[in-house]
Formats: structure tokens, sequence, C-alpha cells
């Protein structure tokens, strides 16, 4: 695989504070503050367009997660793998999301023909 | 494109033409081999046969001819071998792209046969030009290697993301070659910010710097972050300048079989989302039912909404400086909603406030924040427990509408409210309602029962006879007219005919008490038993027809003769209700049988005091004192069998 010769993509923004402004998106659980989706979208789910529209923003994340893992190299890192963000830009994400995608945004995921795995529940 | 390995043997190369067709579709090379068909079509039968003979002919001239050539190859032999490969194959269209070499020349030859129309000429022609490219220029060998390997790596990493969802989690185990965990210690609190200052050091420093691959933390885990890394030597160095970060103790590596644990989320954690259904475990809320409405991860606490349980009384006299009598209950008051204005009555300080996140209103007295009738209050998420919460149908119905009573949406609110519920049990022959997908509403009636999914056989027709259903999908199903039993939850053992059905609530018209019992669905089972009694046919230690010795019967405050008199509660918070003494646990603890069938055992409530005081009891003698032992008058036998 030639994936070695490929410059790193740029790592999505890194969350400015740590209080209850922090999300995660549902999707790839990217996490960020509520200011950073709205500003800049999710990086690796430009689809969902969240700096077109705040309501965006509340329906593609989430403030209940658990968690917290900075992914510096997705491509080498096994934590990465193991959670299926090793695909993803670099950045701080969340090991669990507690909602769904709603089923619109899920079928807008199959329109994009992006994958979309919800959460497990035991 | 297709490109031959010319120094592999000729098995091979038939077995590699086939792998190297499918991987023609596969890669969206479709387009070419589609033109290819448009431009074959018309020649395709033309040429067929005479190819196939060809190829019969030309295959033993091929072996000596590929031994003879080894490497590259001249065009015209490349030009034969691909002939003589892909004629064994169906996919005969691709051989035309020989054709078209000839057919250039002819200007447009197969293009007779077939009218494209103006549009499709200039994407033929382009066609053309970009795959035919290749045939005109002599093809190095590396360029034909690295055509292959992009191509067949680009498919390879696709499959290995389909493999990866598909096989699921036990093909990523770690391995030995895996960067490994190292545990190191922090200061408490700060792990999130040493995770997110890493990534941004690692940021800072430029790609493959920081030879660090992830920093984790767990909410649960205070003092400790998780970095990977092949070296501990790695860990070091990039947590160099960080205050939060020490070594005072060295980093411990997890091994490789704890590996994963470190990265998984039992479900419950996750589960304190807002508008779950809590218990509160500890303060004189414990064991009230209570919703979730704000979640706070980093100081692991939640705020809940819960119906309070306030002495207004007792605030007002405390706030007035007086000393209050009891400093702090040994009970809790009653659970009552709030009603603001009882405070401002009392003279209790109470300012409005606005949340600035939501932008709610709330009442702001004694120090606790209130809307709509409920204590908002922040507790810890120890103090909460939200596994296997079966919220009883009247707490749920407080719950719903705190002071109306709107019939309907009450009912809607209770379904909807009932979705946290544990598991139904389904047994074979119920009848069932699907209620969520495709098939929602399909009525059906269950045929086996799974871990998590049933079968169902459909009453419409025009479906296969049996179909499997998710069991969180599917509800109960009573038409008004059945008769059923309720069989768990606070009615149990109540019987009677269905009146009125809604998503998850059951309104039974109940054989006994002749009143409408709500009842969640899940609880009731058809049933053409008819319960006798109410229901209750055994108290305690006494059944229905035993005999019985009057204890503690006679004068004293003529107690004993009470048992099984209706009697008025005067005081306390069922001041007003009737129920029936049906026992006495102690001189001041009665059990009282309070006509919505709860065994009310409030002794704090329902203090012999405030009874014997106001004593109303509707035996027909109409005296409470007087000896139980008249004629006509209720015995606790008389009185129990009749307790329905």
């Amino acid at each position: 695989m030639g994936s070695n010769h490929n410059h790193p993509a740029p790592a999505a923004q890194i969350p400015t504070s740590f209080g209850h402004e922090l999300r995660a998106c549902l999707r790839c659980r990217l996490v960020k503050t509520y200011d950073q989706f709205r500003e800049s979208g999710c990086e690796n789910c430009p689809f969902f367009k969240m700096e077109e529209d705040h309501e965006h923003v509340v329906d593609c994340t989430t403030p209940n997660f658990n968690g917290i893992i900075s992914v510096m190299d997705p491509a080498r890192s096994w934590a990465a793998r193991w959670l299926r963000i090793g695909k993803f830009v670099p950045g701080c994400y969340t090991l669990a999301v507690s909602e769904q995608l709603s089923e619109d945004l899920q079928m807008l995921c199959q329109e994009e023909r992006v994958l979309y795995v919800p959460p497990k529940r035991v | 494109m297709r490109r031959r390995r010319v120094e592999e043997p000729d098995e091979i190369q038939d077995g590699e033409y086939e792998e190297e067709d499918d991987q023609l579709i596969d890669d969206g090379e479709e387009e070419y081999y589609e033109y290819m068909t448009k431009r074959g079509n018309s020649t395709r039968k033309r040429s067929r046969s005479s190819f196939i003979d060809d190829a019969a002919v030309e295959d033993n001239e091929e072996d000596d001819d590929d031994e003879d050539y080894g490497g590259g190859g001249s065009r015209s032999k490349r030009r034969n071998s691909r002939r003589k490969g892909e004629c064994f194959f169906e996919t005969q269209a691709v051989e035309d792209g020989d054709e078209d070499e000839d057919e250039e020349e002819e200007a447009d030859g197969g293009e007779d046969f077939i009218d494209y129309g103006g549009l499709e000429l200039p994407e033929e022609d382009d066609g053309r030009r970009v795959h035919q490219r290749p045939l005109h220029e002599p093809e190095d060998e590396y360029e034909i290697v690295r055509r292959l390997e992009e191509r067949y790596s680009r498919a390879s990493r696709r499959e290995s993301d389909e493999e990866a969802t598909g096989i699921g989690q036990q093909a990523l185990l770690p391995s030995v070659h895996d960067a490994k965990f190292w545990r190191v210690k922090c200061v408490a609190g700060r792990e999130r910010e040493m995770a997110v200052c890493l990534m941004q050091k690692s940021i800072d420093r430029g790609p493959d710097q920081l030879q660090i691959t992830s920093v984790i933390t767990r909410d649960h885990l205070e003092n400790y972050i998780y970095v990977e890394a092949h070296k501990e030597s790695h860990v070091r160095e990039a947590c160099k300048g960080l205050r939060n970060v020490y070594f005072s103790q060295k980093p411990q590596l997890v091994p490789i079989k704890e590996m994963t644990d470190v990265l998984s989320v039992e479900s419950k954690e996750v589960d304190l989302a807002r508008d779950t259904w809590v218990r509160i475990k500890t303060g004189i809320y414990k064991g009230d039912l209570a919703k979730v409405v704000d979640v706070d991860n980093v100081r692991r606490k939640v705020t809940v909404k819960v119906i309070p349980r306030i002495d207004m009384q007792a605030i007002a006299t405390r706030l007035e400086g007086r000393e209050a009598g009891e400093s702090r209950k040994a009970i809790a008051p009653h659970p009552r909603f709030m009603n603001i204005n009882e405070a401002r009555e009392l003279n209790i300080h109470v300012e409005r406030k606005r949340d600035p996140l939501t932008g709610d209103y709330f009442e702001k007295m004694d120090g606790k924040l209130f809307s709509d009738g409920f204590l908002y209050k922040s507790v810890a998420m120890k103090c909460i427990t939200a596994a296997n919460i079966r919220p009883s149908f009247d707490e749920l119905e407080k719950f719903g509408k705190p002071g109306e009573h709107c019939d309907d949406d009450r009912m809607i609110s209770l379904s909807a409210l009932s979705g946290n519920r544990k598991k139904e049990q389904y047994l074979k022959g119920d009848a069932v309602i699907v209620l969520k997908g495709d098939l929602k509403n399909l009525k059906g009636r269950v045929e086996k029962v799974e871990a998590d999914s049933v079968h169902i056989r459909p009453e419409a027709k025009g479906l296969p006879r049996t179909l499997t259903v998710h069991e969180k999908d599917l509800g109960k199903y009573f038409e008004p007219g059945n008769h059923v039993k309720v069989v768990s939850g606070t009615r149990k053992g109540a019987t009677g005919m269905v009146v009125k059905v809604d998503q998850h609530v059951v309104i039974i018209l109940s054989d006994t008490t002749k009143e409408h019992i709500h009842v969640f669905a899940g609880d009731v089972v058809e049933c053409s038993e008819v319960a006798s009694g109410g229901g209750v046919t055994k108290i305690g230690d006494y059944e229905h027809r035993d005999l019985v010795a009057l204890q503690n019967g006679g004068r004293k405050g003529g107690q004993g003769g009470l048992i099984g008199s209706t009697i008025k509660i005067r005081r306390g918070a069922f001041k007003g209700e009737r129920g029936r003494l049906i026992g006495m646990i102690s001189q001041t603890m009665w059990r009282i049988q309070h006509h919505t069938v709860i065994l009310v055992d409030m002794a704090s409530e329902v203090r012999p005091q405030c009874i014997l005081l106001g004593l109303h009891c509707t035996s027909p003698m109409g005296d409470a004192n007087a000896t139980p032992y008249q004629f006509g008058m209720r015995t606790p036998m008389h009185g129990m069998e009749c307790a329905g």
C-alpha cells in the first residue's frame, strides 16, 4: 500500500474549552465545542453542513459522550483502528456517544455513501 | 486496460485475465468496459467465432512465443496474446479493443451499425483517446507494474474497510506489532486537558515528530491518562514540559489482553442521557423516580427533575427566625407538586431566574430551583441509578401531567414515558402489533420467541407465513372486548375486559371493582379467568376462609374490633381518604387498604391517634367503641371476604 507516502490530512480543530460546550459528532465522534462546529462544521462529515445552520449542530452532535481520545496519527494508531476512526483526520474524539443519528440523517449518510455505525447497546 | 504479465505461465495468465476483468468492473472502469461494448456490439457477433477459432489454433504456438519473448514483448505479440486470452471469456466485447485499432484506420467503421446520436460521439472519442494512448506508445514494464499496484492497492484498501466492519472486532485485536498503551500519572481533574494539550503539541511540532499515536482519558478514571506509543522513552519525550503530567510513578505498560478494556465503554455509563428515568439513591428523595434534564460528565453530576418533598411550613418558620420544633424531620414530606403561590403566601422569598443555557424560567426558593411544579436538583452520578428502572404506572401518571387531567394527553404521554421499561415477555399465541419500522401497525400472533427477536404470524394476507421482528419494535395488542388478566405491576391479579387500547396503555374494566384501571400492555395477558373477591384472597398469613382468632379484641380503644372496618383518615397526607383497616403491625402502625388496592403502610401518615380522634366508622353499629362481638357487626373474617 502506498499510504505511507501520502501527506497526512490536516488535523481537525482542537477543542478550545472543556466544559459544557463540548459536543461530539454523532457519526465520526469528533469532539469540539458548539461554537467550533458552528464555525467550521465537522471535518470528517462536511455533508452535515453544520456551518450553515445552527440546528444542524444540535441534530448532528451531542453533549452526552464518554471518554476522550486524542488521535495524532490515525493511520498508525491501533486504538483508532479498533474504534474505527482510523480513516478520519487527526483530532480529539470520544470513545462512545449516547444517541443515534436521526433516521433522516442516517439516510443522508447512505446517500453520501459514508459509513454510519449506531452506538452499541449491551 | 488489459495488460498481462508476460513472464508468467499460461495457466496463471488465464486466471489473471479473469481477475483483471473482474477488477476492471469493480474498479469503476465500467465506463471503459461499457464503451467497449458499445463499440463492440455491432461487431461482436461477427468477430466472436473467428476469434475463437484463432485461439484454438494459436494455443500451442503461444506457449513457444512466451518462452522466447520473456519480458517486454512487441506490440503485435501483445495484441495476439490479448486476443488469445480474452476470447475464452464472456467479455467478448473487451476483445474488440483489437478491432478498434483496425477500425480506426477505417474511419468510424463500427459506428455505421449503430447510430449513437450526436451526444454520444464526443464521449466515445474521449474514451478512445484516453484508452488508446497506451497502445500507440511503447509501454514500459514499470509503468504496467505501477498501474497495477495502484489499482490493486485501492481495491484492497476498500476491502479491508468493509471486511473490518463485516468481520467485527475480532480481526482488529492488538498484535505485538502495534504500539502499546502506557498508563501515565497526571493531576486529578486535568486528564482531558492533558489529552488536548498533547494533541496541540503534536500539531505544532509537525507530523511524525511526537512519536505517540494517541492519548486516551476515561471519565471514571481520575489521575491517569493512557498514551499509545512503541516505547516508554517516546512517552516521556512527548510529555516533557507538561506541568500536569508527572513521572514520579513510572509509566505502567498495559498488558495486550487488557488493551481493549481501556477503550470499552459500559453502555450504562452512556445511558445517562437527557430524559432518561433514574432513581435517586440517597437523601430524602431516596427511591423516588426522577428524569434527567442535564448531564455534566466533567463534574460527574446530573440535573434531574423530581416531584418535590417540601414542607413549606418548616421553611417559613426557619426563615422567620423561629426555631422549628424538630430541626430535621425523621420522615420526608409527602411528594407534592410545588405551588409557588403557597410559598409567597407564607412570605417565603421567591426569586424568578432564567437559565442562560436553555432560556427556561425557574423559581428559586430556599436555595432550590422549581419549574412547572417540579424540583430541579443537581445530584452526583453516584447517587443515581439508571439500570432497570421500571416506573410504575402511578409514578408515570404523576410525572406526566402535574395538576392537569386531560385524559387523552395523559394517555399519550404515558405511552411515551413507558419507553424505558424492561423487556416484555411474549408467549406463544400472544396477539401483538408492530410499533415501529416499515411494518408498523401490522397485527399478528407470536409464533416463536428468541433472545432479541420474535417470530410472528401476521394476519394480513400476502405476507410470508412468519416474520421476524425485533422485540423492541413490538408491543402487545388487545382489542376492546378481550378479557384479560393483569400479571405484574401494582394491579397484579386483577381481571377485566379491555375497554380501550393506546400504544402501551390498556384500560380495563375490572371484573370485581367495576372501575376502570390503567395498566401497561406488558403487564397484561389474555385470559378467560375471572378474578374473585377483587383478586386479593390472601393478605399476609391470612387467606380467604381461614379461621382466625381475634386479638386485641375488646375494649382497648376498640382497635381489635376495627379490623375490617372502613375508616376515614382525618390527618396527614391521606386526609379525607377512606380505607379499610386490614391489619395491625403494632399499636402504632396500621395497615390500611386504600381503594386503589395499594397496601398502604404509612405509619407516619396514619397515626392511630389521628384516626381515633376523628374516627368515623361505617360499620352498622356506628360506634367505634362497641364490642365487636355483636350480631351483625363486621368481623375480620367477614370483612376480609368483602374486601373486594
